[in-house]
């Protein structure tokens, strides 16, 4: 193929992912034994794609792996296997391989050639033993038991001792196919071997085959990685033409095919004659068939597809074209780069940002035509405001995404562990800025191998507590206000408060007199390298984990939080913003700055009374809030800035919360909500805690963003100090 | 090369194919009958396969040919799927 496919690459590896989530998800619902038509059709098609993409695109190892794989898959299909627990395990192994392969094509690295060898040798075994129970764990059909893999079927079928002449006439007297395969010399390049597709066709009936070796040159002329051969083939059996083309599929643009139905070539006494001229065009006389009375009929056809070369010639690059044709247009949507639309995005921030300032300029200008200008801005917020919603969802995935891995994990999981778990998947298109679920994952990933491994108990002792001996873990998604809450639960033993306690005082993190509440002692499984397992093993128990978890969570600017109970479980309950970009917020003055503070993060806005505040010792100002007592936060003193008060009944103090804790933030008065471009601030002054980033307000001033989480957190700080 | 000499064959992936064709040139200038031991052959495949029908032919060209040492059930039917069996002188029953 001279075409250039590069332009297609992202979008075959993009399918292909895609297609092994769907395989692996399919594989992992098939329930052994029964056979599960849907199913088995699912991953056969995504094997087929796959195979199909691959070849063309000349990724010849997926090609070649994928074809074993589909070989498999059929049998499965057809009927004439069925799934046992070692075949699965092997198809979700073959899953990981393409998945590494994929990976390491798409990186432009090495394939791991001996884990692909292996595997691919593991499938080929397993249909190579169909029957005998020797690789797939089924028991021998009686039928096929002693299978010699050259015999055919019929005669395999046939009663001990009956003449295979007999069984010969029998499938002769079949309607079937005659195929002229000529390969192009780069098939072999290709990854493509005949053996394995004249295997695959095996696999639909008896066949005989004729070797044409007119082509060969001598070893002296040869290019060996060439091919230089060209095959009749004679398919007895009642298949479709699509049955027989679906064969070669694997092989479009790399070959020369024609397939016509035997009866009709059986009636025309006219090419019948030619046989013997073209038998004789050969360096090496054909091999007899296995099966004479179709061999004279079989070699007309290379007369034929002689004749039809240069329009089989012309077929590759239509073939690829058509192919592509296909992948695009089987979709209902396009794949666009993510760069493309995060410029979109930017784009709109700052139409955003141009647009408050337009606001603000129309606000204040008086004159002929001021309200009518006035209207219109606020149309265009209107319709602003409509655009950005539109573009942000367009950056918006379904949580299912993240979700796709764990069905997988589990089950291999649970099988290491000798644990069973039942994992329960809800609100999974439930959607979320890409970039939050891209790093969502991880945590997520920890939550449930801590679940699996340390929450939920082995069936045993399950069963001794009076529990059932499945246990479960449950990943939920849903909408909380202006966030995304996501929680991983389980029905496990939940955390065991005295053995953290014990660990945390053993290593000094907690005073031996200390007495801490439940969630504080929760919370000490945040702290760094904090574990209580016994040993640590290849799933948790490093103390690598909690820790990570909450600072992968707040740098979204999430929150996490536990819900445990003794013997009934525990919860992780992330609660994360919809989009990283922009923000609602409430616009607050201190001095002759302004801040924002984040709409989802306020609870209410109140006149505070020298009567409600008191100063306690190791907790500062407090203020009393609907029976509790909040510490309160002066933003001027924090930011070292001259505020127009600094008496609390002058100002307003803003109620906010962050991971599951609230404050009072001591403003000089409210101005306005508004919609606002979070601009980073990271890659030039570092992480600054409390501030989540700036923005730059409608009359051009910057204003800087509040992480009330991270206020918090700094209000410890300084009264700790 | 003499004809106590066997001609093992092993690794036959696609890579390695140009080096045996190299290989079957140096035994294409030898007298007698070209031993070959086809036992340790894992994956055969088309390349090797035609490569070794294309020498088959070129010593029956000089009145020589293969004698086949070794059994090996996948090469034997990987040459019966590519109807090469007689093309490369394996018995008939192989």
């Amino acid at each position: 193929m001279g075409a250039d496919f590069s332009q297609f690459h992202d979008s075959f590896f993009a399918e292909s992912f895609e297609a092994l989530d769907a395989m692996e998800a399919a594989l992992l619902k098939l329930d052994v034994g029964a056979a599960d038509d849907e199913k088995i059709n699912t991953i056969f098609r995504g094997a087929h794609s796959m195979k199909g993409g691959a070849a063309m695109l000349g990724f010849d190892d997926v090609a070649s792996f994928t074809h074993t794989l589909e070989t498999l898959l059929d049998e499965l299909r057809s009927g004439r296997m069925q799934v046992s627990a070692s075949t699965l395990d092997k198809l979700l192994k073959s899953v990981d391989v393409l998945r590494e392969m994929l990976r390491a094509v798409q990186s432009k690295q090495p394939i791991d050639a001996q884990r692909v060898a292996d595997v691919q040798f593991d499938l080929e075994q397993i249909v190579a033993h169909k029957g005998t129970g020797a690789a797939s764990g089924q028991p021998a059909g009686p039928a096929e038991a002693r299978t010699a893999e050259g015999q055919a079927p019929a005669a395999v079928a046939q009663a001990p001792g009956a003449a295979p002449q007999a069984a010969d006439a029998g499938t002769a007297a079949l309607p079937g196919w005659i195929i002229g395969f000529k390969a192009l010399p780069h098939l072999l390049l290709q990854g493509n071997d005949p053996i394995a597709i004249f295997t695959a066709l095996k696999e639909l009936g008896r066949v005989d085959v004729v070797a044409d070796l007119s082509s060969l040159p001598s070893v002296a002329e040869m290019d060996p990685q060439k091919c230089y051969l060209a095959w009749q083939l004679r398919l007895y059996s009642d298949c479709s033409r699509a049955q027989v083309e679906e064969v070669f599929d694997w092989t479009t643009g790399e070959c020369e095919l024609t397939i016509s139905p035997a009866t009709a070539v059986a009636k025309a006494p006219e090419t019948a004659s030619q046989a013997p001229q073209a038998a004789e065009a050969g360096r090496v006389p054909p091999e007899a068939p296995q099966s004479g009375p179709e061999a004279p009929q079989a070699a007309p056809e290379a007369a034929k597809a002689a004749a039809e070369a240069p329009k089989a010639a012309a077929e590759p690059a239509r073939a690829a074209g058509d192919s592509l044709k296909q992948m695009s247009s089987e979709a209902s949507s396009i794949r666009v780069s993510i760069d493309k639309i995060d410029e979109m995005i930017n784009t709109v921030g700052e139409l955003v940002i141009t647009q408050a300032m337009l606001c603000e300029l129309g606000r204040n200008l008086e004159g002929a035509g001021a309200d009518q200008l006035r209207s219109g801005l606020i149309q265009l917020e209107r319709n602003m405001r409509q655009l950005q919603e539109g573009v942000m969802r367009v950056r918006m995935l379904p949580i299912s995404v993240a979700f796709s891995r764990f069905p997988r994990m589990v089950h291999d999981l649970a099988q290491r562990l000798n644990k069973k778990i039942e994992l329960k998947l809800a609100g999974e298109q439930t959607e979320l800025d890409k970039t939050v679920l891209e790093k969502i994952g991880d945590p997520l990933v920890h939550l449930v191998r801590n679940s699996i491994d340390h929450g939920v108990e082995p069936p045993e002792a399950r069963l001794a507590a009076g529990k059932p001996p499945f246990g479960t873990v449950t990943l939920n998604a849903y909408h909380s206000g202006g966030n995304i809450a996501v929680e991983v639960s389980d029905d496990g033993a939940g955390l065991d408060k005295a053995r953290i306690l014990a660990k945390a005082r053993s290593r000094g993190l907690v005073g031996a007199n200390d007495v801490l509440t439940d969630d504080q002692i929760h919370e000490l499984i945040f702290l760094p390298g904090f574990s209580t397992a016994e040993k640590t093993t290849e799933v948790s128990g490093r103390g690598v984990g909690m820790d990570v978890v909450r600072s992968r969570v707040k740098e979204l600017g999430g929150s996490i939080e536990i819900r445990t109970e003794p013997g009934r479980g525990s919860r992780f309950l992330i609660t994360l913003p919809l989009t990283l970009s922009i923000v609602d917020g409430q616009s607050v003055a201190v001095g002759s700055e302004s801040y924002i503070v984040p709409l989802t993060s306020i609870i209410e806005s109140l006149h505070v009374g020298a009567e409600s505040v008191n100063r306690l010792y190791g907790a500062g100002e407090v203020f009393s809030f609907r029976g509790e007592y909040l510490p309160i936060v002066r933003l001027h003193s924090l930011f070292g800035i001259e505020p127009r008060t600094r008496n609390l009944h002058e100002g307003l103090v803003v109620v906010a919360e962050g991971d599951g804790k609230r404050i009072g933030l001591f403003v000089d008065e409210l101005l306005g909500q508004q919609q606002v471009v979070i601009k980073s601030m990271e890659s030039n002054y570092g992480h600054i805690e409390g501030i989540a980033g700036a923005t730059i307000l409608g009359d051009g001033s910057v204003a800087l963003i509040l992480d009330v989480p991270g206020l918090i957190r700094a209000a410890a700080v300084r009264l700790a100090a | 090369m003499t004809s106590d000499e066997v001609l093992r064959l092993s690794d036959c992936t696609i890579g390695a194919i140009p080096n045996l064709r190299e290989e079957l040139l140096g035994w294409l200038m030898s007298v007698g009958a070209v031993v070959v031991d086809r036992s340790a052959v894992q994956r055969p495949n088309t390349a090797l396969l035609q490569l070794l029908a294309a020498f088959a032919h070129d010593l029956k060209a000089q009145s020589r040919a293969i004698e086949w040492r070794g059994s090996n059930e996948a090469f034997d039917r990987a040459a019966q799927r590519l109807g090469l069996t007689a093309g490369l002188g394996l018995p008939a029953g192989s």
